[in-house]
């Protein structure tokens, strides 16, 4: 049994694959003698690598606004880069409707994709579709959202993305070396359990209060979302702190919070590293879904051809990176190629 | 029918009674908006009780935030109203805020147009598509809630894909750099009263509100759109052009949409493409609210505008209470049913009456 048919014997469990593999190599080089053995490995492997054709499928709740599409100019770099060698990538972006996504699911395991990247706002509602995924040996990556929703499936590869509840607790130290005392945190999305994970780690380290306001569809009127948070600062006038999970709601905030609050917020745009440069913003937690987009196509890549795992169980953290005035200008220049 | 000539005394001696003389209460009660006008009343009571820890009822700083959030709802809500009494709806419209400043943005930070071309290339962009919903409609004769959903769809389509394509972003940022922005910003987006922050925007509702108002009850336009509504087959015998009226009441529809997201795109200094998605059940809401009828042919432009504040109050008024936000949507959508039966409650005691 060569290496090159345990690749293609899909079905198996990948970690039974991977202790096969290794076996049958070391009961190989046993027997033909070492250094041939590694060799004639070796060559079999690069053969395979130029042969293999790489089906990605990359399903995510992500939406059109300005988040989403440096993750797209990540997926669609990666997609460049490694076209030449046999990845083809299909993008499917639900908009926060996850019936949307499930179909995008159900239609990349019918077109029989090597691997699926998708990201998980709702772990309950993936899990039928993506069991299925895995029992037709396809490879999963989870992105942006739902680490260790689906790490016991089979196929499961990694998780590349942020922790949002160690992305919070970041935002809350922040506010706490500001000297805030009174936060409010504002949750633009109803039914995305990763915001509310923000929030909850934002209280987890915050010395003082934390309150959260909900603003259902916020980015879709956001005239209404400032009148929204005016409303709040004049009903709770102790609140000197502010957290938007959204750049977006964040340069919109900025119109209707009193003067000397202390604003931060999740994500980058050029508006927003405009206001942190100018010290309107405190500070901004950078995950980087760049890196969400285009690592994932490569993780697949690597496995699909060369049944490497990263990882092994933890995830690839993306960040928080934080974003102040200290950096803001170098990144600003990145952020108008619309790639941080 | 309002269109309907008035019917000659039927004989000297007995009275007609449908021409009767009504009392000025029972006439009051049978206006359309009344039903919202009382319910308006009702959530500006229930939140000065509520809303302890401001003062709900007397700081105009508090009537400035419901009144702006009311504007923003009201001012596309005066033609869809006016729509929904010619008996079709506009599912585009929400959307169509969105494509109207995301091509304001492309026009002048892309282009580097001066605003003011932009602006007008942005009101004839809406009077076209107003115009392609509405023959769609007349031609087809299918619901325009099928051919309005389409044109939904479309719209954000193309909303994120050709901004995506020009401009390598999803938001568009620093119209304000566009030369003629500082007079668009005074016209469009700024503060009539700085003191407590009421927005221009309120202006446009109520000014918007009065020409509607005005169209409906004191034009003969007004009376086609009724007729439209009510029964096409019997105004199109009377001799209403009906196609005519529905395919101008599209292209109000979607011009107004499109102006407030100009003003929109004026405020924010930038625009994302999701900007307005889902923002034309609010505008059905305020309408209904506003006793205009899902069947058409009934319906009132300043109940529309009472609809329009029940909304804002509810949004702001929710917040301004402290209550659990994460109940918004329930408390929203709580307000806005006891609104509408309270109001077709008023509207059933008062046609009893008569």
């Amino acid at each position: 049994m060569s290496e090159h048919e345990t690749i293609d014997e899909r079905g198996v469990s990948r970690r039974d694959l991977l202790v096969r593999g290794g076996v049958l190599t070391a009961g190989a080089a046993t027997l033909l003698g070492g250094p041939a053995a590694v060799a004639y490995g070796a060559r079999q492997r690069r053969s395979a690598v130029e042969a293999t054709k790489t089906k990605v499928a990359v399903v995510t709740h992500g939406d059109t606004g300005s988040f989403w599409s440096v993750f797209k100019k990540g997926v669609d770099q990666a997609h460049k880069d490694l076209g030449s060698r046999g990845v083809s990538v299909n993008q499917v972006y639900a908009n926060n409707d996850v019936s949307k996504q499930v179909a995008g699911i159900v239609a990349a395991v019918a077109a029989k994709a090597n691997v699926i990247v998708t990201s998980v706002p709702d772990a309950s509602a993936l899990k039928d579709s993506l069991t299925r995924a895995s029992k037709k040996g396809i490879e999963i990556i989870t992105c942006n959202s739902g680490l260790g929703a689906f790490d016991a499936l089979p196929t499961y590869d990694c998780h590349v993305g942020q922790t949002e509840d160690v992305a919070g607790q970041g935002a809350g130290k922040q506010f706490n070396a500001a000297g805030a005392k009174n936060l409010v945190v504002v949750i633009h999305e109803a039914s995305n359990s990763g915001l509310t994970q923000r929030a909850a780690g934002a209280k987890k380290t915050f010395k003082g209060t934390t309150k959260t306001l909900v603003i259902p569809n916020a980015t879709a009127d956001l005239p209404g979302t400032q009148q929204k948070i005016a409303a709040y600062f004049r009903a709770n006038s102790k609140t000197d702190a502010l957290l938007a999970l959204n750049p977006d709601v964040a340069t919109t905030a900025l119109n209707a919070v009193k003067k000397g609050t202390k604003v931060g917020t999740f994500d980058l745009s050029p508006g927003v590293i405009t206001a942190v440069q100018s010290g309107k913003i405190l500070f901004a937690i950078d995950q980087q879904q760049y890196l969400q987009g285009y690592l994932p196509v490569v993780f697949a890549y690597l496995f699909v051809n060369n049944l490497n795992t990263v990882g092994n169980g933890a995830p690839v953290l993306t960040g928080p990176g934080i974003v102040n005035r200290h950096n803001a200008a170098k990144v600003a220049s990145l952020a108008k190629k619309g790639t941080r | 029918m309002t269109a309907a000539p008035a019917p000659a005394p039927a004989s000297a001696g007995a009275p007609d009674e449908r021409v009767a003389r009504v009392g000025p209460v029972a006439r009051l009660f049978r206006r359309p908006d009344i039903g919202a006008f009382v319910g308006a009343i009702a959530v500006f009571c229930l939140f000065s009780i509520t809303a302890s820890d401001v003062n709900w009822a007397t700081d105009l700083g508090v009537w400035s935030s419901w009144l702006n959030t009311a504007a923003y709802d009201g001012i596309v809500a005066v033609p869809v109203a006016l729509l929904m009494i010619g008996g079709e709806f506009d599912l585009s419209a929400g959307v169509m805020i969105g494509s109207s400043g995301l091509l304001l943005g492309i026009l002048t930070t892309q282009e580097n147009w001066n605003i003011w071309p932009a602006i007008l290339v942005c009101i004839l962009f809406g009077l076209a598509i107003g115009f392609v919903n509405g023959v769609a409609v007349v031609k087809t004769k299918l619901p325009s809630f099928i051919i309005t959903l389409g044109t939904f769809f479309m719209l954000r389509g193309l909303n994120a894909g050709l901004t995506i394509k020009l401009t390598g972003g999803v938001s568009i940022n620093n119209i304000d750099a566009a030369p003629g922005y500082s007079f668009a910003h005074t016209l469009f987006a700024s503060q009539v009263w700085t003191t407590y922050g009421l927005s221009v925007a309120v202006l446009w509702w109520l000014g918007l509100t009065a020409v509607g108002a005005w169209l409906l009850s004191r034009t003969r336009f007004g009376n086609w759109t009724f007729g439209s509504g009510g029964d096409a087959t019997a105004a199109r015998n009377v001799g209403v052009p009906v196609a005519r009226t529905k395919i101008m009441l599209f292209m109000a529809t979607s011009t107004v949409a499109a102006l407030w997201g100009v003003m929109t795109a004026v405020q924010l200094r930038g625009i994302q493409s999701n900007e307005g998605v889902g923002r034309e059940f609010e505008f059905i809401i305020a309408a209904v609210v506003g006793g205009c009828l899902l069947t058409g042919g009934y319906g009132s432009v300043i109940g529309t505008a009472f609809g329009a504040a029940i909304i804002g109050m509810a949004q702001i008024g929710i917040i301004d209470s402290n209550w659990d936000s994460n109940w918004v949507y329930f408390f929203e959508g709580a307000v806005l049913v006891s609104a509408v039966m309270l109001n077709t409650a008023i509207r059933r005691r008062a046609e009893k009456a008569r």
